[in-house]
């Protein structure tokens, strides 16, 4: 066998690698950042992404439930976010890239920016929605904290009032 | 040669249609009896469906939308402010006509999102509570009736209250 002819089984081998994915009935199981400390990560998280024009809308792959965009079991209107969506936002939110979610959290949230959620909100890679959170906002901070273990609940706080900017 | 050439412009031209776009405008239905198109027609649909440049409207609008007086029933607000706000701090104000309707011409504001709006009327400013980060058709979200999904239309009053004649006919 020639060079070229091994170079292009080897190739062949490597394509046909490339292409195969993990099996259809495949599941990744891990322990996700507390639910418990969830809710205001999620408020912040609705009021940054969940709109009914992003990602409080059915279609989305990361689907963010609550009081102002998608709701939840026959709920309409904007009464107050319900425990049900709230587990509905967790839900999504760590089913979400989860193998490297799992990754950042057993290194104690560190560079969480490989994690989609922030990756894309944070605009480290392209996002049709924009940098909704931006690098060191409260917005950011929220999440990254939330994944860290320990909640900024006043980061959160404020992330979850997305106020109009003031006049010039 | 003709031939090919014709056949390659037919290709392009079946290329360039939006079949999905096409098949919401269809759903949306025909123009209601006496309201001919133009700036009174269609309250309540997506607007930016067919007037956001690549569809089939004439005019083309940024942001477009319908203003109702009541969250129940479907009585359009003529002459209500609606005032929009965008992340570059750029002001913008335009008014609805007697359809409820409103409508910005994208040469005199093109937000860059997100983008706040609040609606007034005889003094008083009602904030809407999000911010709208990419759609421009208020209707693509405050469709009818409210669901899970959609807010409902929107309106400028929960309850019943007086509002002042207009000049509508």
């Amino acid at each position: 066998m020639t060079r070229l002819a091994m170079l292009f089984v080897v190739l062949l081998v490597a394509l046909a690698g490339g292409c195969s994915g993990p099996p259809s009935d495949g599941r990744f199981s891990f322990t996700g950042p507390p639910r418990a400390s969830f809710p205001p990560v999620s408020d912040a998280l609705a009021a940054r992404c969940g709109s009914v024009d992003c990602h409080g809308a059915a279609a989305r792959n990361l689907r963010v439930y609550g009081a102002n965009g998608l709701r939840i079991n026959g709920v309409t209107g904007q009464g107050a976010t319900t425990q049900e969506e709230y587990d509905a936002t967790y839900t999504s939110v760590v089913s979400i890239d989860p193998e490297v979610l799992a990754i950042v959290l057993q290194e104690g949230g560190f560079a969480a920016e490989r994690w989609i959620v922030i990756s894309k909100g944070g605009g480290h890679e392209a996002h049709k929605g924009g940098t909704a959170m931006p690098l060191g906002s409260v917005s950011d901070r929220c999440v990254r904290s939330w994944v860290r273990g320990a909640v900024d609940q006043a980061a959160c706080l404020e992330a979850s009032e997305f106020l109009a900017p003031e006049a010039p | 040669m003709r031939a090919l050439l014709v056949s390659c412009l037919l290709a392009l031209a079946a290329c360039s249609s939006d079949p999905v776009r096409e098949q919401r405008i269809e759903l949306l239905g025909p123009e209601v009896a006496g309201v001919p198109p133009g700036p009174l027609h269609r309250p309540n649909q997506p607007c930016l469906l067919c007037h956001d440049g690549d569809g089939p409207g004439d005019a083309v609008f940024s942001v477009a939308g319908t203003v109702f007086k009541l969250q129940q029933g479907f009585e359009p607000l003529p002459d209500a402010l609606v005032r929009l706000v965008d992340s570059q701090r750029r002001h913008f104000q335009t008014a609805t006509n007697c359809a409820g309707n409103f409508f910005v011409d994208p040469h005199d504001f093109d937000p860059a999102y997100p983008l706040w709006v609040s609606i007034e009327f005889g003094g008083v400013v009602i904030p809407m509570s999000t911010p709208i980060f990419r759609e421009g058709s208020c209707a693509s979200c405050h469709g009818d009736p409210a669901s899970t999904e959609s807010a409902g239309h929107v309106y400028f009053a929960p309850v019943e209250i007086p509002f002042p004649p207009s000049s509508c006919p």
